[in-house]
């Protein structure tokens, strides 16, 4: 059935369809109706769970943590700054193999402040252990919330996921949204029965010392299991089309890349802009595509590099920055293609921080760049208004 | 697709406008989007909200720069923002107004079609919340959307009776707009496109920011209500004053002629028993408004002890 309701909305309700034990969370914008609408469900008595409310992000994420040791299947949600302050438990929470998920409502990080949407606060957490997958449309955020549950619970996984959906772009945007029909849900999801949890007449030892005889073989581990949700993410994507009708395909989609010859690759709602600009230059005989990409973590690698094949040039749009250096998906994309002899030429830009809009002539604009080969001035800053600069680079 | 550009200021409910139009176009069996300018919000600051219809699903994600038709529910607003600002040719703007469409100031060139929503809302509604009215409106200029889908979103938003009025409103604006014909434009022309960055002062390297920015927000002009303090009645407590976020009260102490004066008429008044003898040596102590910086917000008239500030709408 569909609906038209607002973003924030549609996870609350995919959650409720999850039926998860604990939610633990702490309200933070643009992430806040998501949490107000869940602990409505739970006061009104149509989720059965356990809403903990807490004094921080940090606890929120402990909370979760302390519950999905003990086999609960826990729900959080947060941006930004929030998710900055889960840092230390974030790991903790991957390390233990404990399958979390968690709604991340992408905002840009302080300072200066800023409530607005770009990549940077999960892009920040990279490294956390955690998968990340990032929505274009709300269909898809609630739709992956379902599929987050079955990836992070997959025996071969047990590893936490972010459900990564850009704040209010897409959380407080109304569309229609296809909702989950519970039954279906149920059909797909399980209850969570994990092999290991705390119980008090089988004792075991969560998240304990290891000394160095140990640490690299759990670290090891860890990684092999985002490895293997290269194969487990596209595989329930596939099962989850077979019951909903709704197949995403895998850990990227390529859109009108069979034969196209200048690509751009994005991530999240911006993608939806980028399809409508590529469709217009198709339409003016340009032989354009778009990637999405889906997974950032597992980074897609053999995707990237069969989808790029044979390509003259590909443009990198990222909402981030590692500062110092480069946009983190040109850094990634770059990597990918080393070991290609006939590689693309790569063009990062950096655009769309702190919630500035990319209109479709932006992209038009940056695929003019790729297809003229021309130098990307200001270190990749492609919407840098350098009237308000005193500084510029030359 | 058509896309829709609706211009309020905080409070009169831009955002939800443009959320019953997307929910009224699905009602359509069309696609639609609905989303705000993400500012922070205050009541009274100018907002910005976008709606987009379609027989396709929306991908699109970027803000309206071109849009179809703008709603403007305070014509205040026309000399402050460039409400028609990308507006496409054949566009129209759609202004709250009791003025012709020539005297709202906006370019000859467009079709501006103008409605007193303010008027309708006052009498059905009873309160100057506009936003429904103006759908109404929206509907019978445009015939986008049908008036019956419109009743239904705003029905299902505010049941009840509330919701009952704001329909009737509606309605009311439905049908004065499609009795009358859509006015072939005089010198249709594109208008020209907003500028992405509209900021052109330089900035530090920091995130520093210098003081006394307060003072070059004239928040006064965002003001629908304003209040009326019963400085008869008034204690001097200052609870008005300390709470006012735009500091727009004014303490003053009048002095000599005007300071006899206002003790003279304290003292009549404690002579009728109106007024206490301490009240009277206080007479000389008035509260005064700022109106370069009083946005209308109501958070004096909630605080005043003696409920002796009543909030009266703003004549424009
Ligand atoms: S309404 Fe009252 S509290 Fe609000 S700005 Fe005006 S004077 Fe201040
Ligand atoms: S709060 Fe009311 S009584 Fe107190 S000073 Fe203000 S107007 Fe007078």
């Amino acid at each position: 059935m569909r609906a038209i309701i607002e973003g924030s909305r549609a996870i609350a309700l995919a959650v409720k369809a999850a039926r998860p034990n604990v939610v633990a969370a702490y309200p933070i914008t643009p992430q806040t109706h998501i949490v107000e609408d869940i602990s409505q469900l739970i006061a009104d008595g149509d989720l059965d769970a356990q809403y903990v409310k807490v004094e921080s992000e940090h606890s929120a994420m402990s909370v979760c943590l302390g519950a999905s040791a003990t086999g609960a299947r826990t729900y959080t949600a947060t941006t930004s700054q929030g998710l900055a302050l889960m840092h230390e438990v974030l790991f903790n929470a991957a390390g233990m193999r404990l399958p979390i998920v968690m709604t991340v409502a992408n905002r840009a990080l302080s300072a200066p402040l800023s409530i607005w949407n770009d990549h940077q606060d999960s892009i920040s957490e990279r490294d956390s252990g955690w998968i990340q997958i990032y929505a274009e449309d709300n269909t898809e955020a609630s739709d992956l919330t379902i599929q987050a549950y079955r990836i992070a619970e997959d025996s071969r996984i047990q590893v936490p996921v972010m459900v990564c959906m850009d704040g209010y772009t897409l959380t407080h945007t109304y569309e229609p949204v296809e909702l989950l029909e519970q039954d279906l849900v149920d059909d797909f999801l399980p209850p969570y029965r994990p092999a290991d949890f705390l119980n008090v007449n089988d004792p075991k030892s969560f998240g304990m010392f290891a000394d160095p005889n140990y640490y690299t073989e759990f670290r090891y581990q860890n990684h092999r299991a985002l490895e293997a949700a290269k194969a487990v993410i596209p595989q329930i994507s596939s099962e989850f089309g077979e019951v909903f009708d709704r197949d995403y395909g895998g850990l990227i989609e390529e859109y009108r890349c069979d034969d196209a010859e200048y690509v751009l690759i994005a991530m999240g709602s911006v993608v939806g802009t980028l399809k409508d600009t590529v469709d217009d230059l198709r339409d003016d005989g340009v032989r354009a595509g778009a990637i999405k990409l889906r997974s950032y973590r597992p980074f897609p690698v053999d995707e990237i590099r069969s989808a790029l094949a044979g390509l003259e040039a590909v443009g990198i749009l990222d909402k981030n920055i590692s500062l110092g250096f480069e946009g983190a998906l040109f850094t990634d994309v770059k990597a990918s293609l080393y070991h290609d002899d006939n590689a693309p030429k790569a063009f990062g830009f950096i655009a769309g921080l702190g919630g500035r809009d990319i209109p479709k002539r932006m992209f038009v604009k940056m695929f003019d760049c790729i297809r003229e080969d021309k130098k990307i001035s200001n270190s990749g800053f492609f919407d840098l208004n350098t009237q308000i600069l005193d500084f510029q680079e030359v | 697709m058509k896309e829709v550009r609706i211009h309020g200021r905080g409070g009169q409910g831009s955002v939800t406008a443009a959320e019953l139009l997307a929910v009224a176009a699905f009602e359509d069996g069309k696609y639609s989007q609905a989303f705000p300018f993400f500012g922070v919000e205050r009541r009274g600051a100018p907002v910005t909200a976008f709606t987009r219809l379609s027989d396709k699903k929306i991908r699109l994600r970027s803000q309206i720069y071109e849009p179809d038709y703008v709603i403007v529910q305070d014509a205040t607003l026309i000399s402050a923002v460039d409400v028609a600002a990308g507006l496409k040719p054949e566009g129209m703007v759609i202004v709250n107004s009791e003025k012709s469409a020539e005297e709202t100031g906006l370019d000859a060139g467009i079709e501006v079609r103008t409605i007193d929503a303010t008027g309708i809302a006052l009498e059905i509604i009873g309160r100057p919340i506009v936003n429904t009215t103006l759908l109404g409106a929206f509907a019978g200029a445009t015939g986008e959307i049908s008036i019956e889908s419109i009743k239904r979103s705003v029905l299902a938003r505010f049941p009840g009776k509330v919701g009952e009025l704001n329909v009737r409103a509606a309605e009311k604006a439905y049908q004065i707009m499609a009795a009358t014909e859509r006015t072939p434009h005089a010198k249709p022309g594109a208008r020209e496109k907003r500028e992405t960055h509209e900021i052109h002062e330089k900035i530090g390297t920091a995130a520093i920011g210098k003081p006394g920015t307060s003072e070059v927000t004239k928040t006064g002009d965002w003001r629908v209500f304003y209040p009326e303090f019963d400085m008869e009645q008034c204690t001097r407590c200052g609870k008005c004053l300390e709470n006012c976020p735009d500091a727009a009260i004014i303490k003053r102490t009048l002095s000599g002629k005007e300071a006899d004066a206002a003790r003279k008429k304290a003292e009549e008044l404690e002579k009728a028993g109106k007024i206490n003898k301490a009240a009277v040596k206080k007479a000389p102590i008035r509260y005064e408004l700022d109106p370069t910086y009083c946005k209308g917000c109501g958070i004096c008239a909630n605080e005043c002890p003696i409920k002796g500030i009543k909030m009266k709408l703003e004549e424009k």
